[in-house]
C-alpha cells in the first residue's frame, strides 16, 4: 500500500518545494504586475486610474525603450563575439598539457569570481583619463601622449564597457569550452592524424561539429546573462553620455525605482519578458540544444 | 571519469610536426598564456594596490605603480563604515541560500531524473527562469514583498537568489544523477530500502562531488548578485554588492576603502576557486555538456 | 590671517563660550527646548538619511552631541545625491518606516508631498519653536526651503549658493592685465557676463596651459545646475506658462548650452567627466584660474580646517590668500540643491525627529555646523552671515560671507514642481550628450520631447498650476 502510494506522490513531493518557491516569487508577482500594467500608477498622481492597454501602447511608442534595447544588443553581440573567439583560442591552448598549466588556469579564471559591481568600479578607475593606468600604458606602448576620455564620449564609452565585460566573462566561456574540448574522445583525433589531416582541417571538420552543442550552450548562457547587463553599466557610465549607453535593465530600473511609474514599468517589464521568451524559443530551435531526456 | 579523458594532442604522432615548428608553437603558447594571465590579473592587482596606497597616491597623475609607503588605514576605514557587517550579511545570504538550494534542488532533480516528473522539457523550462532579467522580476516582487512586509530582510534576498540558483541546481544535479549507475540503486531497493532511503543513502553520497561543484557555483552567483539586493536591501541588511556603491559620494569617492572592500570581497571566492579548482572544469562538463 | 591649529583652538573656545552665553540669556531658545523635550525620548533611535561623502560628516559630527544631550540615538545613513531622492520615496512606498528624518532639496518637495512622505510640521513649530529664531531666517530662504502652500514642512540646514572663485594673483598681475586689455579691449576682472567668462578663460588657457587652465566647472553629476542660472539670467523660462510647452530648446536654451560646450574647450581636458572632487583638487593645487562651485571650497582654499581627519585627502592648498569671490556672471547664481530636514510621515517617532531637526537648525547649533571645516553646510541664517566669529575665521572671510549673502538673495531657485527630478534628469542627459559631441539643438529637442511626455502623463493643467505657483514663489511673474 505504502509503496503504491509513494510511487505517485513521492515524485511530486520531491518537486514540490522547488515549484512552490519558484511560483511564489515569480508567478504571483507576475500576476500582480500584469494587473498593475493596466493602471496608471504614478506616485505623484492621486488615485490609480484604470487606463486599459494605454501603458502597452506607450511602451511601443517609447523611443528610449527601443534605443536601450538596441544598446543592449550592441553590447551583447560585440562582447559575446569577442568573448567567444578569445575563449575558444584560450581553450584550444589550455586543452593541451604544458608546464604551469594549472597555475595559469586558476589565474585566468579569477575574474569570473569578482563581483560584477566591483569589476565595474575597478575598471572605472582604470579608465580614468587622469589617474587611470590605461592611458598611461597606451602612452608608453605607442610612444606618444595618449589622453583619451574613455567614458565621456559615446564610442569610447562602448569600447570601455565591452572590454570590461570581456575581461570578466571571457573566462566563463573559456571554462565551458575547455570542459567540452576535454570531454571529446581522443580516438577520433588519432584516426584523423593517421589520415594526415592538417590541424586546421581537424579543427574544422572534427572539433567544431562535435563542439556544436557545447558552443551553443556557452553562447546561450552568456548571451542571456549579458542581456541582463546592469552592474557594470551602473558603475561605469550610468548610461552617459546622454542615454547612449543606457541598457534595457538600467532603463527599467529608472522607470521603476527612480521615477516610480509602477504601472508603466510593469507594462514595460512584461513586454520585455515576452520578448525574451520568444527569443529563447527561437534561439533554442536555431542552436538545436539538446532538451534533456 | 578523469582517467578516461586523455589529452588528445599528446597522442599525436610526433613525425607529423617538425621540431622547429614545435618550438615556435611552444613559445607562442607561452606568450599568449602570459598575456592572458597578465590581462586577467592586472585589474585585480591594481585594486589590491589601491587598497594599501595613501589617498594622495591613489589619485595621482601620472598613476603610481608601486607606492613607496603602504597603509592599512583603509581596512580600518571599512570597519568604521560598517563594511565588515556587510561582509557578514553577504556570507549569511550566500551561505543560507546555497544550503537551501542544494537541498531543495537535489530533491527536484532526483525526482526529474528518476521518475521523469514534469516531462521532457521540464528541466529546460526551469532553466529559462534563470535568464529572466532581474530588474523585470524584482519589480513586481518589490510590490509583492511590500505587502508581505519582508523588504530589508535576509529572507527576501535569499528567496530571490533561489530564483536563479534553483533552476541551475536542478539542471546540474540532473546531470550528475544520470551518471549514477542504476545497479547500485536497484540493489538497494531489492534490499528493502525505501525510495527516500535510496536517495539519501545511495544516490546522494555517490553524487557528492557534483553537489560540491553545484554548491560552489551557487555560492558564487549569490555572492555576486547585485540588482535584487539593490532593491530589497535597505538598512538592516546590506550585502557587499550594495555596500560598495555607497562609498561613491558626490564630493568624496573613498577609493582606498573601495579598494579594501573589493579586496575583501574577492577573498572567499578566490579561496573557493583555488580549493575546488579541479571540480571546476569537471562540473561544467557534466552540467552543461551532457 | 591663516587659521592654524592654535587659532582653531581659540575659535573652538569662542564657540563654546558663545553657546554657553546664548544658553544662559535666551531662556526658551529653540535649541534648549529641543533638548529638554528630546529627553522624553531617551533611548529611542531616529534614523537620518543623508548625502554620503563629505556632507555626511556634518550629521556624523552632530549626532553624538544630540545623543549626549538627550539620550536618544541617531543613526546616520549615507547615500549619493540622486539615491537620496529615490530611496526616500522607495522606502515610503515600501512602507518600511525605516527613516524618521526626511532630508530634502526644495526641488524634490512637490514629489515628496505628493507621495505623502512629508509630515506637516505646523503644530510642532507652533509648540516648540522660538519665533525669534524664525525671524533670523531670510524670507527667501523661509519661502523656498521651509514652506509649501502655507504649511511648514522642514527646517533648513544648508543653503547651497554657487560661487565664482578666482585667483587674485593671476587677475591682478599687471602683465596679465595689460595683455588681456590689449587683446580684448576691457579690464581683466571677475567676469560680469558669460562672454567675459569665456574670454578670460580662453586668455589664461592660451597663456598658461597645461600648467594652468582658465576655468573648471564640474560636468558630471548635477550638471543641469550650471545650466539654470545663465538660462534664467538670459530670460529663459522652463515652460510657457500658458501652454506648459517646454522652452528649454528655444534660442535661449540653445545659447546657454552652446556656451557651456564652448567653455569645455578652454577647460582642462577631460572636464566632461569631472565631478566636485576633480574641480576641488585642480583648484587647490593651483591649476585653474576660475571655478564655479559650492561655497565650502572657499573655506578650504584658505586652509581653514584642512588639518582635520575628515579632510586628510584634500590636497594642500597652494592658493591661500589669493582667492577672490563673486557671484556667477550676470549676478545670478544657482541655489544648487540646498538641504532641509523634515519629518517622515511613516516615522514612529515623529516628534523626536522634529525635535532633532529643530535642534540642528537652531541658531547655535547651525552656526557650528556651517563653520565645521569638513562638512558641506553653508551659511543661511542672517546671524551666520553676521557672526563675528565667522567673519574673522580668515583674512577675507567677511568678503566671502558678503558675497554668499548677496548671491543668495538674488539666487536662481531650482524648478520645484512635481517630477522636477525627472525633468532635470532628462535635461542632464541632453547636456552630457551635447558634451559628448551631439548637436546642441538636437539634444535639447530630445529633452523637450521627454519633458512633454512627463507633462502629459502628470496632467498638463495640474503641472501648469504648480508651475505658476512656483514662478510666483520665486518672484517671477507668470
Amino acid at each position: 500500500m505504502i509503496r503504491l502510494k509513494s510511487k505517485k506522490t513521492l515524485p511530486l513531493l520531491f518537486v514540490l518545494p522547488t515549484m512552490g518557491i519558484l511560483s511564489f516569487v515569480t508567478i504571483f508577482p507576475f500576476i500582480y504586475a500584469f494587473v498593475l500594467s493596466f493602471f496608471q500608477w504614478d506616485y505623484q498622481i492621486m488615485g490609480r486610474p484604470f487606463i486599459g492597454i494605454q501603458n502597452y501602447l506607450n511602451v511601443f511608442q517609447d523611443g528610449r525603450y527601443f534605443s536601450a534595447l538596441g544598446t543592449t544588443v550592441i553590447i551583447l553581440s560585440a562582447a559575446l563575439g569577442l568573448e567567444f573567439m578569445l575563449g575558444l583560442a584560450l581553450a584550444l591552448i589550455f586543452v593541451e598539457e604544458f608546464k604551469g598549466r594549472n597555475a595559469a588556469l586558476v589565474m585566468v579564471v579569477l575574474p569570473v569570481m569578482m563581483l560584477p559591481i566591483v569589476v565595474g568600479y575597478t575598471w572605472k578607475l582604470l579608465w580614468n583619463d587622469q589617474y587611470g593606468p590605461i592611458n598611461h600604458i597606451l602612452t608608453g606602448l605607442l610612444g606618444k601622449e595618449i589622453n583619451i576620455l574613455w567614458l565621456a564620449k559615446t564610442p569610447t564609452a562602448f569600447i570601455s564597457i565591452i572590454v570590461t565585460d570581456l575581461w570578466e566573462w571571457t573566462p566563463f566561456i573559456f571554462l565551458i569550452l575547455l570542459a567540452g574540448l576535454t570531454s571529446l574522445s581522443p580516438e577520433i583525433y588519432e584516426a584523423a592524424a593517421i589520415d594526415g589531416a592538417s590541424p586546421w582541417a581537424r579543427f574544422r571538420s572534427i572539433t567544431l561539429p562535435l563542439m556544436r552543442p557545447v558552443i551553443g550552450v556557452a553562447l546561450l548562457f552568456r548571451g542571456l546573462e549579458s542581456f541582463k547587463i546592469f552592474d557594470i553599466i551602473v558603475a561605469l557610465t550610468q548610461g552617459a553620455p546622454g542615454t547612449s549607453t543606457e541598457t534595457i535593465s538600467l532603463y527599467l530600473y529608472r522607470i521603476g525605482f527612480q521615477y516610480f511609474r509602477m504601472g508603466y514599468a510593469s507594462a514595460a517589464n512584461i513586454v520585455l519578458l515576452v520578448a525574451v521568451g520568444c527569443f529563447l524559443v527561437v534561439a533554442v530551435r536555431l542552436l538545436r540544444i539538446e532538451r534533456g531526456g | 571519469m578523469g582517467d578516461k579523458r586523455h589529452i588528445y594532442t599528446n597522442k599525436e604522432p610526433k613525425r607529423i610536426q617538425k621540431r622547429k615548428n614545435l618550438k615556435a608553437v611552444k613559445i607562442a603558447r607561452y606568450v599568449i598564456v602570459g598575456l592572458a594571465v597578465a590581462f586577467a590579473l592586472f585589474p585585480i592587482v591594481w585594486t589590491v594596490l589601491t587598497s594599501v596606497k595613501f589617498p594622495s597616491d591613489i589619485l595621482h597623475s601620472p598613476p603610481i605603480w608601486l607606492p613607496k609607503e603602504l597603509t592599512f588605514a583603509h581596512y580600518i576605514g571599512v570597519q568604521e563604515l560598517n563594511g565588515y557587517k556587510s561582509f557578514k550579511d553577504s556570507l549569511i545570504i550566500a551561505g543560507l541560500s546555497t544550503a537551501c538550494v542544494v537541498v531543495i534542488g537535489s530533491l527536484a532533480a532526483y525526482s526529474i531524473t528518476r521518475w521523469k516528473t514534469g516531462g521532457k522539457s521540464f528541466p529546460f523550462g526551469l532553466l529559462t527562469l534563470r535568464v529572466l532579467p532581474p530588474i523585470a522580476v524584482v519589480f513586481p516582487v518589490f510590490l509583492f514583498f511590500k505587502e508581505l512586509r519582508i523588504i530589508d530582510t535576509y529572507l527576501a534576498i535569499i528567496l530571490m537568489h533561489l530564483v536563479f540558483n534553483l533552476p541551475f541546481t536542478v539542471w546540474m544535479m540532473r546531470g550528475f544523477f544520470r551518471e549514477i549507475p542504476q545497479e547500485a540503486q536497484e540493489s538497494a531497493r531489492i534490499d528493502g530500502c525505501s525510495e527516500v532511503g535510496v536517495f539519501w543513502r545511495v544516490v546522494l553520497p555517490l553524487a557528492a562531488p557534483g553537489l560540491i561543484v553545484t554548491a560552489m557555483f551557487c555560492f558564487i552567483f549569490s555572492w555576486q548578485e547585485y540588482p535584487y539586493a539593490l532593491i530589497l536591501a535597505r538598512r538592516r541588511v546590506i550585502p557587499l554588492s550594495v555596500f560598495l556603491p555607497s562609498l561613491f559620494g558626490q564630493q568624496m569617492i573613498m577609493w582606498g576603502e573601495v579598494g579594501a572592500i573589493s579586496t575583501i570581497s574577492m577573498l572567499p571566492l578566490f579561496a573557493l576557486g583555488i580549493l575546488a579548482r579541479k571540480y571546476f572544469v569537471r562540473g561544467l562538463t557534466m552540467g552543461t555538456v551532457k | 590671517m591663516k587659521l592654524n591649529k592654535k587659532n582653531a583652538w581659540v575659535v573652538f573656545v569662542c564657540i563654546v563660550l558663545v553657546l554657553g552665553a546664548g544658553a544662559a540669556f535666551a531662556q526658551r531658545s529653540s535649541m534648549k527646548v529641543a533638548i529638554e523635550e528630546g529627553k522624553k525620548y531617551a533611548g529611542k533611535t531616529i534614523v537620518f538619511p543623508t548625502e554620503s561623502g563629505l556632507f555626511m560628516q556634518g550629521p556624523l559630527a552632530l549626532a553624538p552631541q544630540w545623543e549626549k544631550a538627550t539620550g536618544m540615538k541617531v543613526e546616520v545613513v549615507g547615500m549619493d545625491y540622486y539615491a537620496l531622492h529615490d530611496k526616500q520615496i522607495a522606502e515610503h512606498l515600501a512602507a518600511t518606516g525605516a527613516y524618521d528624518i526626511v532630508q530634502y532639496s526644495p526641488l524634490w518637495v512637490p514629489d515628496f508631498i505628493a507621495a505623502g512622505l512629508m509630515e506637516p510640521l505646523d503644530r510642532y513649530v507652533e509648540k516648540y519653536m522660538n519665533k525669534e529664531d524664525l525671524e533670523d531666517i531670510p524670507p527667501i530662504v523661509r519661502k523656498n526651503l521651509m514652506m509649501w502652500g502655507g504649511t511648514f514642512y522642514g527646517l533648513p540646514i544648508d543653503l547651497d549658493i554657487l560661487t565664482l572663485f578666482y585667483r587674485k594673483d593671476l587677475f591682478e598681475d599687471s602683465q596679465n592685465k595689460a595683455e588681456f586689455e590689449s587683446q580684448y579691449g576691457y579690464e581683466l576682472r571677475c567676469p560680469q557676463t558669460w562672454r567675459e567668462f569665456q574670454e578670460i578663460a580662453t586668455f589664461f588657457t592660451a597663456k598658461y596651459a597645461p600648467d594652468i587652465y582658465g576655468a573648471a566647472i564640474q560636468r558630471a553629476m548635477q550638471t543641469y545646475t550650471w545650466f539654470e542660472a545663465p538660462f534664467v539670467a538670459y530670460g529663459g523660462r522652463y515652460f510657457n506658462p500658458e501652454t506648459m510647452e517646454p522652452e528649454i530648446n528655444n534660442a535661449i536654451g540653445v545659447r546657454t548650452l552652446t556656451e557651456m560646450v564652448e567653455q569645455n574647450k578652454v577647460m582642462p581636458p577631460g572636464i566632461e567627466t569631472w565631478d566636485f572632487m576633480d574641480v576641488l583638487s585642480a583648484w587647490l593645487s593651483g591649476k585653474v584660474a576660475m571655478i564655479i562651485t559650492w561655497p565650502p571650497i572657499g573655506r578650504w582654499s584658505e586652509g581653514y580646517g584642512t588639518y582635520t581627519k575628515q579632510l586628510a585627502w584634500v590636497p594642500k592648498t597652494e592658493i591661500a590668500g589669493n582667492v577672490g569671490y563673486g557671484p556667477m556672471p550676470l549676478g545670478r547664481s544657482t541655489h544648487a540643491g540646498c538641504f532641509s530636514l523634515g519629518v517622515n510621515s511613516g516615522s514612529k517617532n515623529k516628534e523626536a525627529a522634529y525635535l532633532f531637526a529643530q535642534w540642528a537648525s537652531s541658531p547655535e547649533i547651525s552656526l557650528q555646523t556651517v563653520m565645521l571645516p569638513f562638512a558641506l553646510c553653508d551659511p543661511w541664517r542672517i546671524s551666520h552671515f553676521e557672526a563675528p566669529l565667522y567673519r574673522n575665521a580668515w583674512g577675507n572671510a567677511g568678503e566671502y560671507l558678503d558675497t554668499l549673502k548677496e548671491s543668495a538673495m538674488h539666487g536662481v531657485w531650482e524648478l520645484a514642481i512635481p517630477a522636477a527630478f525627472e525633468y532635470f534628469r532628462a535635461l542632464e542627459e541632453a547636456m552630457t550628450a551635447a558634451y559628448g559631441g551631439k548637436d546642441v539643438q538636437a539634444a535639447l529637442d530630445e529633452a523637450a520631447d521627454k519633458w512633454e511626455k512627463i507633462t502629459n502623463r502628470l496632467g498638463r493643467e495640474t503641472q501648469r498650476k504648480f508651475y505658476i505657483e512656483w514662478l510666483r514663489s520665486v518672484g517671477q511673474s507668470p
